[in-house]
């Protein structure tokens, strides 16, 4: 026993190894090979009740190009951009309110957080309770008599929209939050002793040097969008359907396995493909580490 | 105390004060600063020198009095519209703009020809001695403290301020540059005729470079003179102790004084004490060695006066040793009242 | 920073107002005799304690705890043992490793979801409990490693150095220094496991199979049959016990860097 601890303690390498194994297992088999099936599913042929014969065939991503799916993939990046759109638009100023709060900053933050950590499917919820047709934004516009009839709110692109932005925004205000709170105030003083305006003074000077936040806060609202599959089902129906909506009825009632995992590969392809390009031609406009 | 009745001060302060909820920062403080003066406010931390420089900027409003920039009350003016520029402590240089457009950043708001903003900037970069050929392009981060110290003045000279704040700018530089700098600071002070209003509690700096200086505590001025009239003719005995070592004690008259320790000499018992000088009789309880000097620490009954060794005591093959018996001795008229306690 | 200008302040309100106000809704009208939410016909608790008679309810409770707790367990281990892998030790492959190890978290859970599908598919394993668990675990590893980890680069390694300095050998040195060192961290990461484990929809959805539910799958099937004030209960409570969590969290964060 005291061999091997004293034989551990001068291999590095084993021990860290010995810490990674685990975990790293554990993944490899749960996650990295699954994704890996699935991939080679998506180049078999569709079996008769589902699931998949062998045969090696490009068929199901030929299928992607067919105007219906491309329509889908299109409206799910729309949807995902205009999300992340709405919640700089919105989340932006609540991040530069809070950064500047004083002492209520921690506790403002807790309240933006609070939500965020519920449950996504309960949240969701809530909007459909909401938005539905005897819900309390249609009962008050009637109440109020501004409107005769209830408005159709669910089941809209605008629905998925507003479950997307309410439940993605705490996402956008903590990261800017992070770069607006590093900001050197002396920085803006500076600015100002040089006979910058509050408003020059913000946009030479805050907004560039909040331009990271921005970025890490649009990637983190922009790839779950992109896979969001809970809020189009429940809030946006049958009609307001993306990608990850598309996954899951191949696997459903469609049938289509290896349809569905192509669908599946291509929204991780795209997934993969955002975050490169954010993270290496947007670190060129982050500035770089002091020291 | 203003420089002459006919004369309109660059800086006046009358009577500002500044508190922040309990705490007052700055007490009724009044002084003037004539045009093309190095005029230094000095004082530890906590005293109010900073916070009675950013009223001056406009990052603060004091609650009362009044301060005119060049006859003209400022205090309801935000810091953009205030005709001065300001040094920061952390040189405040914008970490994503260049050394160039960070001192072209004041010029550009005037919407001046971008050849001319451009001549300016070189020149402004060549007066604080960098080359803008190299120094142009780099980013904040790559240079060195005293490179940055330099860039954030020439980004407050370029606007050609009549007064130019600067808020303990020295203060993260080593010894040597430090001095460099100081130099370079009088010196510029004198080729442009700009204004200077410094903040620092370094009493060296401050003697080293001022024609005048504030000595401020506790939220309130003690004493406004020249450098001399400070360090030889302190009002009080924290005037006295802050620029320099004194010792403080009550003279033979009954009046509280301050000596410098250079001012008194050390004597044998028993050696013959020339005319005229007053003396007391102590021991030296420590001896201090300076580098450049030595002192002695010398107990005159319940006080431990502090006396400065020249060369010539120790020439002399005078060895001063602790234990020693001896005599301090000094001259009257170097013997300064002090006003107050 | 400085303080906002007023319209931003009054934005802000606002936002945060309507970023709680569905969840208030929700919350009070599961006290709401009537099913309607603009009309209040009075405080019961009828909707909870028509929950207790569902038995498919606190099946599906106790299901969605005992899954979080296990999948919690060993994902916090896992993910610890990396975050000190990565943290103490330099290898080649480090700055990779950590990279790929975003990757779950980067995922969509569809496609995590799906992809588990795929595989117990093919190993012909039953979909139930244990498949669930098995996911959780997956995705929670990433989360609690990235959580620890962030909680450890800040602490050096002097404190180990020292305890083996005085004579405490590794694994005494690991239980009396190191542990107690990031247990606020490991906290934090084991919370933020259960509360993702006890929410999850997308993954759970797609590995559950057809015996087993989780709370969340019992809503969600509940949820596309109609809504109904019982519905609002169950979510109650759910956002009473992931809060719960959180503030547990937050507090212990507050606690430390105090």
């Amino acid at each position: 026993m005291r061999r091997a601890a004293r034989w551990l303690a001068a291999h590095d390498r084993v021990r860290a190894w010995g810490l990674l194994a685990p975990g790293t297992l554990w993944l490899l088999a749960f996650f990295v090979l699954p994704v890996a099936i699935m991939g080679a599913y998506s180049a078999m042929e569709r079996g008769l009740y589902g699931g998949v014969e062998p045969g090696f065939t490009l068929a199901s991503y030929a299928r992607f190009f067919d105007p219906l799916y491309l329509r889908i993939l299109g409206r799910t990046l729309w949807l995902a951009a205009l999300t992340t759109l709405l919640c700089v638009v919105i989340g932006y100023p609540v991040a530069y309110a809070i950064a500047g709060a004083g002492r209520w900053k921690h506790a403002l933050l807790f309240l933006v957080v609070l939500p965020f950590w519920t449950s996504f499917l309960v949240r969701t919820y809530a909007i459909m309770f909401l938005l539905r047709d005897s819900g309390l934004v249609n009962s008050a516009l009637l109440a109020l008599s501004l409107i005769d009839e209830p408005l159709t709110l669910l089941y809209t692109p605008g629905a998925v929209l507003a479950g997307l932005v309410y439940g993605y925004l705490p996402f956008m205000v903590l990261p800017v939050y992070a770069s607006l709170e590093k900001l050197d105030p002396a920085l803006l003083e500076a600015a100002e002793s040089l006979g910058a305006r509050p408003v020059a003074g913000f946009l030479r000077v805050t907004l560039p040097l909040s331009l990271p936040g921005l970025v890490a806060g649009s990637l983190l609202v922009f790839i779950p969008s992109l896979g969001a599959f809970l809020t189009p089902d429940l809030l946006g129906g049958a009609r307001q359907v993306m990608i990850g909506n598309l996954v899951q009825q191949q696997f459903g009632a469609g049938r289509d396995w290896p349809f569905g995992s192509a669908a599946s590969f291509i929204l991780m392809a795209l997934v993969l493909a955002v975050v490169y390009v954010f993270l290496h031609r947007g670190a060129g406009a982050l500035p770089e580490e002091v020291e | 105390m203003s420089q002459g009745a006919t004369l309109t001060p660059a800086v006046r302060f009358t009577r500002v004060c500044k508190r922040f909820g309990e705490t007052v920062a700055v007490d009724g403080v009044s002084f003037d600063v004539a045009g093309g003066e190095f005029f230094s406010i000095l004082g530890s931390s906590g005293c109010g020198k900073t916070t009675t420089l950013r009223m001056l900027a406009g990052f603060e409003r004091p609650d009362a009095g009044e301060i005119l920039l060049n006859g003209e009350r400022i205090d309801e003016l935000p810091p953009w519209e205030r005709p001065l520029a300001m040094v920061f402590q952390s040189y405040a240089l914008f970490p994503h703009l260049s050394v160039a457009r960070n001192v072209a950043f004041g010029l550009e708001r005037r919407k001046l020809p971008r050849a001319e903003i451009d001549a300016r900037v070189r020149s402004a970069l060549e007066l604080v001695r960098l080359d803008p050929g190299v120094f142009g392009r780099r980013s904040p981060r790559q240079l060195s403290g005293g490179q940055r110290q330099r860039v954030a003045l020439a980004r407050a000279l370029v606007l050609e301020p009549p007064v130019l704040l600067l808020d303990e700018p020295l203060g993260a530089l080593d010894r040597k540059l430090r001095k460099e700098m100081q130099a370079e600071l009088r010196a510029l002070n004198r080729e442009l005729g700009t204004t200077f209003v410094y903040v620092t509690h370094d009493q060296e700096e401050a003697l080293a470079m001022s024609d005048r200086v504030a000595v401020m505590a506790e939220a309130r001025i003690e004493q406004v003179g020249t450098p001399a009239e400070v360090y030889e003719r302190p009002r009080t005995a924290f005037v006295a102790g802050f620029l320099g070592d004194a010792n403080v004690f009550e003279a033979d008259s009954g009046r509280t004084v301050v000596v410098r320790p250079e001012r008194m000499r050390l004597l044998r018992p028993g050696s013959a004490v020339p005319d005229g000088l007053s003396s007391r009789q102590g021991e030296i309880r420590d001896l201090v060695y300076l580098g450049d000097r030595e002192h002695a620490i010398v107990g005159v009954g319940p006080v431990d006066f502090r006396v400065a060794l020249r060369d010539p005591d120790r020439f002399e093959g005078e060895t001063w040793r602790r234990g020693d018996a001896v005599v301090v001795a000094w001259r009257p008229d170097d013997a300064h009242p002090l006003e107050g306690a | 920073m400085r303080r906002p200008p007023w319209w931003v302040a009054g934005l802000t309100a606002v936002t945060l107002c309507l970023l709680h106000l569905p969840i208030a809704v929700l919350i009070a009208s599961s006290f709401n005799r009537s099913r309607f939410a603009m009309r209040w016909d009075g405080f019961t608790l009828d909707w909870y304690s028509r929950l207790l008679e569902r038995g498919d309810i606190l099946e599906a409770l106790r299901a969605s705890l005992v899954v979080a707790l296990v999948s919690t367990l060993l994902a916090t281990v896992f993910g610890t043992l990396i975050a000190l892998g990565l943290a103490r030790h330099a290898f080649p492959g480090r700055r990779i490793y950590q990279g790929l190890l975003y990757l779950p978290i980067v995922t969509p859970e569809i496609v995590v979801g799906i992809s588990l599908l795929v595989l117990f598919a093919t190993a012909g394993v039953t979909l139930g409990l244990g498949t669930i668990t098995i996911a959780h675990v997956a995705f929670n590893i990433s989360f609690v490693a990235v959580v620890v980890l962030a909680r450890l680069h800040g602490n050096g390694r002097d404190l180990e150095e020292a305890a083996m300095d005085l004579g405490a050998g590794p694994l005494t040195t690991f239980f009396r220094v190191t542990l107690p060192q990031i247990l606020p961290g490991v906290i934090a990461g084991a919370l933020l496991a259960f509360t993702m484990s006890f929410d999850d929809f997308v993954i759970t959805f797609f590995v559950a199979g057809v015996g087993s539910t989780t709370l969340p799958l019992l809503v969600y099937s509940m949820v596309r049959r109609g809504v109904e004030p019982t519905i609002n209960a169950i979510s109650t409570i759910i956002l009473a016990v992931t809060t719960i969590a959180i503030l547990i969290a937050y507090r212990l964060r507050e606690g430390e860097s105090s």
